[in-house]
């Protein structure tokens, strides 16, 4: 699959949906960058891919929900920063879990930590299938 | 600091528990079971604002009202279609990650057997397989008392001898749960039944009076 | 022992990340964090208590081998084989149990001076075990009530600064093979170094008079490692480094995401690209993934740190290494013949 074959995909089964247009052109900021700045996107950047370099907004959650999606093109991942700013990439497991109870376990002192939104930051990540669409 | 506004706590400050923040949820989903928590929160959403604009929606047809409850789940970043071939075909279905599929039968209530014939079929469509396991039933519904039809539909269900079991409602009686077992692959389906109250009428105080059921 | 001890033993010294993925090794379970893990095991399965020797020897494993600050002596021959002589009339006749001695860190075995408690023979080597009290800040939340009152309203939270103690095990090691003696600190990721160095010197005192006469004295240099393992690409991935630049700068860069590589970094790169001279590194931390199967690996990581300082002396010295989330012997073995490596390398060069 081409990118310009992916575009037409997303506007096809989002046709009608503002976001469809928004994710097209967070794929074609992501595809003018070299892979190897891709390996941590906040929401936050990918905010700055859209034209208005708007700050975050529902119709981008949109946008991300239909990448992240069946379409999987990116993977979402957490990053735990502690009460020392320690960083720490937490396993898959351990983000879902602290998405559902808002409770971490810190990596080093396997302490709970409580409020577990407040410290960590999602951060998003090409998939094989988009590298292998922007070839 | 400097990253304060990338944390999950400040993403969902800015999403303010609109649209925005239902679509976050599900693209951080990541089982099934959340993922068909989420698709009912979005359905939610998408209703809710119908029944505040239901002044607007009065006279649509089954197909016009399917076709809104798609626009708004695919507005949400779902990857949502109408009428897909899907075993037959089912009115609403959602796709995800890891196979999930969550489909739904949406119904203008007009009968029971209507309903009944909605139920059946979305049992038959669905695959039953992880991830595909989870339906809704919505229905819209002009007339007055919702609830009532509600409790009728669910007891007549409950009679109908497909071996359902009904699930006590949890508050909110315009919602039920019920689970039977799938033919094919014999694991439980869980289905929720939600239906739409769309009546309206200006009325005035004296007519509105005269139109209450008598006690 | 009882597992339940081992456990909670586990808890005060190993890492949550590095315990869980033991447990989860040993097919044994886990709760979310040491506190559910704990409970977990207040009434043990069978299959729990049975591996309860297993868990004992990890534990013991970790005090060998686990958040260790490494510094290592190249002796002479006859140095060496005097001091495995030496040793080897100390050797524990039963295995060493440490997590009782974990958990007590008051009663009058808690000497601040390191005690030998065990000398044990492991795959690879022998190992003197040296046991001592050490204290670790830690941050407490205080009451405001009890602490400012209402005297500020600009105060957000009160904190203080506690040292907590904790029982140390430093362990010098002699190698089976080779003339490399090693003398691996205890360094829990909160302790302070200072309180390292002093201990260092204790350690050396104490195993001086254990085996007659003084032999680790003299550090080997490790920083031309810091070059040497940073330039390898082959050499794990490199997740931070700081650096002087011949345009008098000093940088530092760290990696946020678990896989990825500075080496590969474009920002870092390009910085690097736009130098006419290469960068002078003093400070590096490589990190290695061996698999404990195939969903999970051990992620022991290794850092050489100096100073900005050091890196523009003529003859720059640096006389240890860190060594962190080793799950096992075999993961600190990994990393440290990984420095035997460059070492060998370096040595022949220098020859």
């Amino acid at each position: 699959m081409t990118i310009g074959e992916l575009k037409e995909e997303i506007l096809g089964k989002w046709e009608g949906a503002p976001a469809a247009a928004l994710s097209v052109c967070i794929i074609e900021y992501l595809a003018s960058l070299p892979a190897e700045e891709l390996k941590f996107l906040t929401f936050r950047s990918l905010a700055k891919a859209t034209p208005s370099k708007m700050v975050v907004t529902a119709e981008l959650a949109a946008a991300v929900n239909i990448l992240t999606g069946s379409l999987s093109l990116l993977d979402v991942h957490g990053l735990l920063i502690d009460e020392y700013e320690r960083e720490y990439d937490l396993d898959d497991d351990e983000f879902a879990a602290a998405r559902t109870t808002n409770s971490v376990v810190h990596p080093e002192t396997g302490q709970i930590i409580t409020n577990a939104a407040a410290h960590i930051v999602p951060y998003f990540v090409p998939t094989d299938r988009f590298y292998r669409a922007i070839k | 600091m400097t990253d304060i506004g990338d944390r999950l706590s400040a993403i969902y400050e800015s999403l303010a528990g609109g649209p925005g923040a239902v679509s976050f949820d599900f693209l951080l989903s990541a089982t099934h079971a959340e993922r068909v928590s989420v698709v009912r929160n979005a359905v939610d959403f998408i209703v809710r604002d119908h029944v505040q604009t239901r002044n607007l929606r009065q006279g649509r047809s089954e197909d016009q009202l399917t076709i809104d409850v798609v626009s708004g789940l695919k507005g949400m970043g779902f990857r949502a279609w109408h009428d897909a071939q899907i075993g037959g075909h089912t009115d609403i279905s959602v796709e995800g990650k890891d196979g999930f599929l969550w489909l739904c039968e949406a119904k203008k209530h007009s009968t029971y057997e209507w309903l009944l014939e909605g139920f059946v079929q979305l049992g038959a469509y669905c695959p039953g397989l992880e991830g595909q396991d989870a339906a809704d039933i919505l229905i819209f519904h002009y007339a007055v008392d919702s609830e009532a039809v509600m409790n009728e539909w669910i007891s007549r269900l409950d009679s109908a001898g497909l071996d359902v079991q009904i699930l006590p409602h949890t508050g909110d009686t315009l919602t039920r749960f019920s689970r039977h077992k799938h033919l094919a692959s014999g694991r439980t389906l869980e289905f929720r039944h939600k239906i739409v109250p769309l009546h309206w009428q200006t009325l005035k105080a004296s007519k509105a009076r005269a139109k209450q059921p008598k006690a | 022992m009882s597992i339940t001890s081992t456990i909670l033993g586990m808890s005060k010294r190993i890492p949550w990340s590095v315990g869980s993925l033991i447990l989860y090794s040993m097919g044994l379970p886990r709760g979310r964090g040491w506190e559910k893990t704990i409970e977990a095991y207040e009434e043990p399965t069978k299959r729990a208590s049975k591996a309860a020797d297993d868990l004992e020897n990890a534990l013991t494993e970790h005090a060998l081998a686990g958040e260790k600050l490494v510094r290592l002596y190249d002796l002479e021959p006859t140095e060496i084989a005097a001091l495995r002589e030496a040793l080897k009339t100390h050797v524990s006749e039963v295995p060493l149990e440490l997590s009782q001695l974990i958990l007590d860190t008051n009663s009058d075995v808690a000497s601040a001076a390191p005690l030998l408690v065990g000398v044990v023979v492991v795959p690879g080597g022998i190992a003197a075990v040296y046991s001592s009290i050490r204290t670790m800040p830690e941050r407490e939340a205080l009451s405001m009530d009890e602490t400012i009152g209402e005297t500020r309203d600009d105060v957000e939270s009160v904190f203080a600064m506690v040292n907590v103690p904790y029982r140390a095990f430093d362990v010098v090691f002699l190698p089976a093979w080779g003339t490399r003696a090693e003398l691996r600190m205890d360094f829990p990721i909160s302790a302070p170094q200072e309180s390292i160095a002093l201990a260092v010197n204790q350690v050396e005192v104490a195993f001086a008079e254990d085996v007659g006469f003084e032999a680790l004295s003299s550090p080997t240099n490790l920083f031309p490692l810091i070059d040497k393992m940073y330039q390898d690409t082959a050499e794990g991935i490199v997740v931070e480094l700081h650096f002087n630049t011949t345009a008098g700068s000093t940088h530092s860069a760290r990696t946020r995401r678990r896989s990825a590589n500075l080496r590969t970094d474009p920002y870092h790169n390009a910085g690097v690209k736009g130098l006419t001279a290469p960068i002078q590194p003093f400070s590096v931390t490589i990190r290695w993934q061996l698999p404990v199967d195939a969903k999970r690996n051990a992620l022991p990581e290794l850092t050489l740190h100096s100073g900005s300082a050091e890196r523009e002396k003529a003859n720059p010295f640096l006389g240890t290494f860190v060594v962190r989330r080793c799950s096992s012997i075999s993961d600190f073995d990994h990393v440290r013949d990984r420095i035997h490596h460059h070492l060998d390398a370096e040595q022949s060069d220098a020859a």
